[in-house]
């Protein structure tokens, strides 16, 4: 088998739910948008309720063109795509690269014959291949659904910026992946520029757009699909090639597992004397990264609170709800839609921490340590066990980081009226829902070792939820299957305790489930 | 004693039988030899007994205890995997550190000893290491510990012969120490050279067991002979198989059981260079098929 079959079998699963995930979503949403956004008018009351600073902030500028549906399909859609279609190419790039050296198996392919050339043009390659099936398969659809408004230019601009911003930070990642010393530290670094470039427009579409485009997610606002259809800006993404270049540069000079930048390497040997601390010091990278990033998600939430009053002054819709008496306070409306999805977001590194339990199971590692141990130092109970009050911690951490972010950069505004310590109560209720996603994930994984991964589609469900239900309405049955569903939205109104307890007991419950088949399953 | 025992012991992966009616014994104190091809069904009987995998049917006791009774029975055993995986970031000594720290097993002098005679660079992490030197921690860290029965699943395959050797040299230091000791390969010489006694596995089923000595009625040896005589005389022998002539060279096969016969057949010969070559697996199921049909 050649080298490149080898690499695209190895990720062959994981790129196909991929796709369909992200094309499902592109495709499958601009007929939603061409049913709910049709006619002028709604046309004209969407446009109002995204021309405000927080929109702005969360979904990126509006067009200086007629608000067309296709204009609002991929004004609502394309950065939040772009995201998506980042981690894909983070993910993928980091596994066929530096993660396969770590693991040993690019050393071994070495070993058998392949030459470095080889190897990092097949990876390469391999990210050109996905990029341009994601391409393919939005351009077809986009074209094939033949939708009004959604002309061919904006189709293939659409199609071929979100190819070329997931083949961008596929290349990048190559290349950290060439300079950095491990795929955790590249996988955090790479998704620290995804994110950190993402709350950066945010800021900068705010304040001024000139300063936004360092941010590769602005050269595809700029793109104006379906309206201006500037192609120009694809020429900036000839970065991807710098990328590759620069990562065959660094790659073909360095040793095989070398690094030119290393993680903090001290050669002092550590005592790791339990289960726990093994865990926690195989995860703590990729934990720390992720609790400094939602705080600085936070931070760039909270930045915006400012402008939020005048938004609602401007705004027909919400100025008109809040008369009708369906929005008390569209502020605290506003703030609690962001929490929502800040939750999603915490729900990430939460529900990675229980799938590290897959890795211990999947190299065998863990039937290794379970014998010739005591009972009472390791075992699955004790690995499951540890892997969840990880999981718990740092999703409440993460979620009182943001708020705490949140409320750090909003200090100075005066009207908001949330105190830290609703802030800190919002934290604890929203926590609950992260409990229930892991309990799921838990749930998956003691029935099965594959049946885990469902619980990304979950997540992404969640998140799919709480980010366009707000934007767009959907059926009430989409809502009840995630627990946002039964919490009170905290800062809105009061905290039902009842319904948090509630939530997490059935968290809990599904964790116990999910302990109870674990105990008993076949290993990997 | 027996200190393990397997009675008709079957795993099913959906159609695949992968153990069926499995039947071994091991005593205190032997070291049991688990010979089969690759496929033939090794690691999943011998994960059935760390608990990795549930039995379809059957019953495993471990000194004399159904292991379903209790897990407690897993900490009296240490265990290799054929295909080891460490943490990328620990370094072999905090792997080997981390294993002797959760079996409460403290004899640091005996831990430096053994990093010294595999010649194990234990400062490096994991992730630099070679499959050879991810074997040698592993098999480090089962050697220390107190367990009962140690159990190899195919150990040798990264090792260099020296420190195959050092590793064979440890596993008769357990035995004699009074562990037991259950060791799977697919090469009938590695194993034969330890097992006071072994188990021959195909396709899930278990088609031999006892001393390999005993099992010369189904064992073959190869013979490399040359002679200013006529050897072809040879041919026509009903213990003889595979006779050809190579390079000037006589082979044959020649069955264990009827050597005698073979050596005064050919006394009166004037033999110039004669070899053997040690008993291969084939050449087991070779024969084991051919005296069935
Ligand atoms: N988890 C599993 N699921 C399905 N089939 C398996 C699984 N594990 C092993 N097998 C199958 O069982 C058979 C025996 O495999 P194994 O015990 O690994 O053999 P050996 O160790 O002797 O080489 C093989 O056909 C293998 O494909
Ligand atoms: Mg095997």
């Amino acid at each position: 088998m050649t080298h490149f079959r080898l690499l695209a079998k190895q990720v062959r699963f994981r790129v196909i739910m991929w796709l369909i995930i992200l094309c499902g979503m592109s495709v499958g949403f601009a007929p939603v948008f061409d049913d709910l956004y049709s006619t002028e008018e709604e046309l004209r009351s969407i446009e109002a309720t995204l021309d405000n600073p927080a929109m702005v902030a969360l979904i990126g500028p509006l067009p200086d063109a007629a608000y067309t549906t296709a204009v609002s399909f991929s004004h609502q859609m394309l950065l939040f795509m772009a995201l998506l279609h980042g981690i894909f190419g983070i993910l993928i790039a980091n596994s066929v690269g530096r993660k396969a050296e770590d693991d040993g198996l690019t050393e071994y392919l070495i070993s058998g014959g392949v030459s470095k050339r080889t190897l990092y043009v097949n990876q390469v390659m391999l990210g050109v291949l996905i990029n341009l099936i994601a391409f393919v398969i939005n351009y077809a659809g986009l074209s094939l659904l033949g939708l009004e408004s959604f002309n061919n230019e904006g189709n293939l601009l659409y199609s071929a910026g979100l190819a070329l911003f997931g083949m961008l930070f596929y290349m990048l990642t190559l290349f950290f992946g060439a300079l950095l010393s491990s795929a955790d530290l590249t996988f955090g670094i790479t998704l620290s520029i995804l994110v950190i470039m993402f709350l950066y427009r945010a800021v900068t579409d705010v304040a001024d757009m000139a300063y936004s485009v360092i941010s590769p997610y602005n050269w595809l606002t700029r793109m104006y699909p379906y309206a201006e259809n500037d192609f120009t800006w694809l020429l900036p993404f000839l970065l991807v090639a710098v990328f590759a270049l620069a990562g065959w540069f660094l790659f073909s000079r360095r040793d095989l597992g070398g690094a030119y930048l290393k993680g903090r390497g001290d050669r002092r040997t550590r005592n790791i004397g339990s289960y726990p601390g093994l865990a926690l010091r195989n995860m703590r990278t990729m934990i720390i990264s992720w609790l400094a990033g939602m705080f600085v998600i936070g931070l760039t939430y909270g930045s915006i609170f400012g402008d939020l009053e005048e938004m609602i002054s401007g705004n027909e819709m919400l100025s008109a709800a809040v008369e009708a008496g369906a929005i008390d306070d569209p502020v605290m409306f506003f703030i609690n839609m962001i929490l929502i999805i800040t939750t999603v977001i915490t729900a990430i590194p939460a529900v990675m921490i229980i799938g590290r339990v897959l890795r211990e199971e999947n190299t065998a590692r863990l039937e290794v340590v379970d014998s010739g141990t005591l009972e009472s130092r390791f075992s699955r109970t004790l690995v499951l066990v540890t892997h969840w009050i990880l999981s718990l911690l740092v999703a409440l951490i993460g979620m009182v980081l943001t708020t705490l972010g949140m409320h750090l950069a909003s200090m100075n505004v005066d009207d908001i009226g949330v105190t830290l310590g609703d802030y800190m109560l919002a934290s604890l209720n929203y926590f609950t829902a992260i409990a229930a996603a892991v309990g799921i994930g838990v749930l998956l994984l003691g029935l099965s070792n594959g049946l885990f991964k469902l619980i990304w589609l979950y997540v992404g469900y969640m998140f799919f939820v709480a980010y366009l239900g707000n934007l767009v309405e959907l059926p009430e049955m989409l809502h009840m299957a995630t627990p946002f569903h039964y919490l009170e939205n905290v800062t809105v109104n009061e905290m039902d305790w009842v319904a948090a307890g509630g939530v997490f007991i059935a968290a809990v419950v599904l964790f116990a489930a999910g302990l109870f088949l674990y105990r008993k399953r076949d290993l990997g | 004693m027996s200190i393990l025992t397997l009675e008709n012991v079957s795993k099913h992966f959906g159609k695949v039988r992968a153990a069926e009616n499995v039947s071994i014994d091991i005593r205190e104190g032997e070291v049991f030899g688990f010979i089969g091809p690759n496929g033939a069904g090794k690691s999943t009987t011998i994960r059935m007994i760390i608990g990795a995998l549930k039995e379809t049917s059957g019953t495993i006791y471990f000194k004399g205890e159904d292991i379903k009774k209790s897990r407690r029975y897993i900490e009296n055993i240490s265990y290799v995997p054929g295909d080891v995986n460490l943490w990328p970031n620990l370094t072999g000594m905090e792997v080997i550190n981390f294993f002797m720290k959760m079996r409460g097993f403290k004899d640091v002098e005996m831990r430096d000893a053994l990093i010294e005679k595999f010649r194990l660079d234990a400062r490096k992490k994991c992730k630099t290491y070679s499959k050879g030197n991810r074997q040698k921690v592993a098999l480090i860290s089962a050697l220390l510990s107190d367990a009962d029965l140690l159990i190899f699943d195919e150990p040798t395959t990264g090792l260099d012969p020296l420190m195959e050797r050092v590793f064979h040299q440890e596993i008769l230091a357990a035995r004699d120490a009074g562990k037991s000791v259950l060791l799977s390969s697919h090469i009938l010489s590695e194993v034969e050279k330890l097992a006071d006694r072994i188990a021959i596995i195909r396709e899930g089923k278990i088609i031999e067991t006892g001393k390999l000595a005993d099992l010369s009625h189904i064992t073959r040896i190869e013979y490399i002979l040359s002679s200013e005589d006529d050897l072809s005389f040879l041919e026509g022998k009903s213990y003889a198989h595979d006779f050809r002539t190579e390079g000037g060279n006589t082979h044959l096969m020649v069955d264990n059981d009827k050597v005698a016969d073979f050596m005064s057949d050919i006394s009166s010969k004037r033999i110039t260079y004669l070899v053997t070559e040690p008993p291969k697996l084939e050449d087991i199921f070779m024969r084991y098929y051919e005296d069935k049909s």
